[in-house]
């Protein structure tokens, strides 16, 4: 987003603008605890934002063009090598466009486990950020490793619950890391009922320990910070969304699935080769953990609903930094369903249905931990992928994350240099972004 | 997971989609068929492949000694497929200047120290880093590097013997 109206003025006579105008580009190389590969650049003149430009170096569809040509069967896999941290989501959006385009909807104690292995990502994922990555910027250290020094007990229960997720995930998905157990139509092998009763014990841990660390979230400083987002998420008529759902908004938004090209449309910016995402009509919008909190919080168990009334967050959050306070929610929320789940499940007789589609167009849209993450394939009459069309959550928060950068940096202007860096990093990892869905390293430069 | 305290870990890390980067993870796959991971002289062996550190701190914890094969960022084509041997003090101490493992969350400095500061366990654990040199986007390793595999492999699994033994 540019907001630099003059910009040709101060271009085009330099020597005179020197005298009267401050120019400062704000440039950080390097942002600490995001992951991938982008850089981030502010520019302000006389103590005004003039131009933030969130640029991400995505491999130009990279992913896109290995599975042209594959068999429909591969995708899961493939895709989920993009992602080192949500492999599941990966697969779980692949699998449903593929029986999408089978015309088939799989349902019993499949469905149930797709759910519940998701509960495990979810629960993983959200750890690693908000013990690991986030909560450092909230309690004033540089690292983890400066903050685990002094707070080893909450880093170590904070690493123990996000083993469990990693436990979850190890059983169904069929090793301790990186998931193969997932295929079209279901598993290759379903787990026995003890091998995941054997965790009801750790997820009533687990959840007594994310109570007590809520409350101590909720006790952090937050910035005084919101903006009046659009999100976006799906939305279930019994469930808190994991794999199935319509794409609803709070400003009007109300479409299935294979609608999402239709009112989603992504562009290309001169300064980054990641496309940026945005509603047709409207322009910018937030997916992830807030977005879905704020749409489905009726659908949260009553128990989770009671704590963050308690907390005085209640059921809507316009404030990025309490991202981390919702992540923690939705982490509470993951253990407490996976226990339900665990308690339902009876191993099927088979683990998958067969699935064949052919000469069909399939849409898949699942909840990965940093929101919506879309799929679309076009499936030959041989089962061989034509065409395929990934959008991952990141690439649809750029927009979200440049206007909160625009907004921050502008209140902080007066910040020396590095203080203004630190807050503006802090706004960056509000959205967990995980730019290895597209990218690797992130760099930031911001210039003044 | 699996509630034991099983021996030896093998990682290999990296991302086989972004070209000799890969090169852990396909390293780690092509001596699973050279090392019995059942029994070596009764040591239980696992080989695990990720794209990302941070997915090791859960699973580091159960093993006795941990071998991580991972790529390096070299800048140099002539020193592409060199295997440099890291201890765990010297990943510790590394300053992030000299090693720089390629493209991963947490780097591997941070999960070490972690892991030592919140479990008081400082790990018998080597880095195996092999320089590469195209970490673009793309399938399949480098020519250079790919040629080199065959050695590469052979001379990570003496290594891996040493540690063993040692």
């Amino acid at each position: 987003m540019n907001h630099e109206k003059d910009k040709g003025e101060v271009n085009g006579n330099k020597d005179k603008k020197k005298e009267s105008t401050r120019v400062k580009d704000f440039k950080v190389e390097y942002l600490a605890r995001v992951e991938g590969e982008g850089a981030m650049y502010v520019k302000i003149t006389d103590g005004v934002v003039k131009d933030v430009r969130l640029k991400i170096y995505e491999p130009p569809r990279f992913f896109e063009a290995l599975l042209r040509g594959r068999r429909f069967s591969e995708a899961p896999d493939i895709t989920a090598r993009i992602c080192g941290i949500c492999p599941i989501a990966y697969q779980m959006s692949s699998i449903h466009a593929m029986e999408y385009a089978a015309g088939i909807r799989v349902e019993g104690m499949i469905r149930l486990l797709r759910r519940l292995v998701y509960c495990g990502e979810w629960i993983e994922s959200h750890a690693l950020h908000v013990f690991l990555l986030h909560l450092p910027d909230f309690l004033g250290y540089a690292s983890a490793i400066d903050m685990a020094k002094e707070h080893k007990d909450l880093v170590k229960n904070g690493l123990s619950v996000k083993k469990l997720g990693n436990d979850i995930i190890s059983i169904i998905g069929g090793r301790e890391v990186h998931p193969i157990n997932v295929r079209v139509g279901g598993f290759y092998k379903a787990p026995r009922e003890y091998e995941l009763q054997q965790l009801l014990d750790r997820l009533d841990r687990a959840k007594d320990t994310m109570v007590d660390i809520i409350g101590f979230l909720a006790r952090l400083e937050y910035p005084d910070f919101e903006r009046d987002y659009e999100f976006v998420a799906l939305k279930h008529e019994d469930e808190y969304p994991f794999n199935e759902g319509r794409i609803v908004s709070n400003k009007g938004l109300d479409i299935e699935v294979k609608e999402f090209e239709e009112h989603i449309i992504e562009e290309q910016v001169e300064y980054s080769n990641a496309l940026h995402s945005r509603i047709k009509e409207r322009g910018s919008y937030l997916v992830g953990p807030i977005a879905r909190y704020n749409l489905n919080y009726d659908k949260l168990h009553a128990s989770v609903k009671s704590i963050s009334r308690e907390i005085g967050l209640g059921g809507y959050c316009s404030n990025p930094f309490k991202s981390i306070l919702v992540r923690a929610l939705e982490i509470l929320y993951a253990i407490e369903e996976a226990s339900i789940l665990i308690k339902k499940y009876r191993m099927p007789d088979d683990p998958y249905v067969d699935v064949y589609p052919s000469n069909a167009v399939g849409y898949g849209c699942t909840e990965a931990p940093r929101g919506i993450l879309y799929h679309r394939y076009v499936i030959d009459e041989n089962g061989m992928i034509k065409e395929a069309k990934i959008i991952p959550p990141t690439s649809q928060n750029q927009k979200a994350i440049e206007e909160d950068l625009y907004h921050f940096a502008q209140r902080y202007v007066n910040l020396p240099d590095e203080e203004l860096v630190w807050k503006c990093e802090q706004t960056i990892r509000n959205y967990d972004p995980c730019i290895s869905c597209a990218t690797h390293f992130l760099k930031a430069k911001i210039e003044r | 997971m699996k509630g034991k305290r099983k021996s030896i870990l093998i990682a290999g890390i990296g991302n086989i989609y972004r070209r000799d980067d890969g090169i852990g993870v396909l390293v780690a796959r092509a001596i699973k068929d050279r090392i019995d991971t059942k029994s070596k002289n009764e040591i239980s062996v696992d080989i695990v492949e990720t794209n990302d550190h941070s997915s090791l701190i859960d699973v580091l914890q159960s093993y006795d000694k941990v071998i991580i094969i991972d790529a390096i960022m070299g800048n140099s084509m002539d020193r592409i497929g060199t295997i440099h041997t890291l201890s765990y003090r010297d990943i510790i101490c590394n300053s992030g200047d000299k090693v720089v493992t390629s493209t991963h969350t947490i780097d591997l400095r941070e999960l070490v120290m972690l892991i030592d500061i919140i479990y008081n366990d400082d790990k018998d654990l080597i880095l195996l880093g092999i320089e590469g040199y195209d970490f673009g986007i793309g399938e399949g390793l480098s020519p250079e590097l790919k040629n080199r595999m065959d050695d590469i492999v052979s001379a990570i699994i003496d290594k891996i013997n040493e540690f063993i033994c040692d």
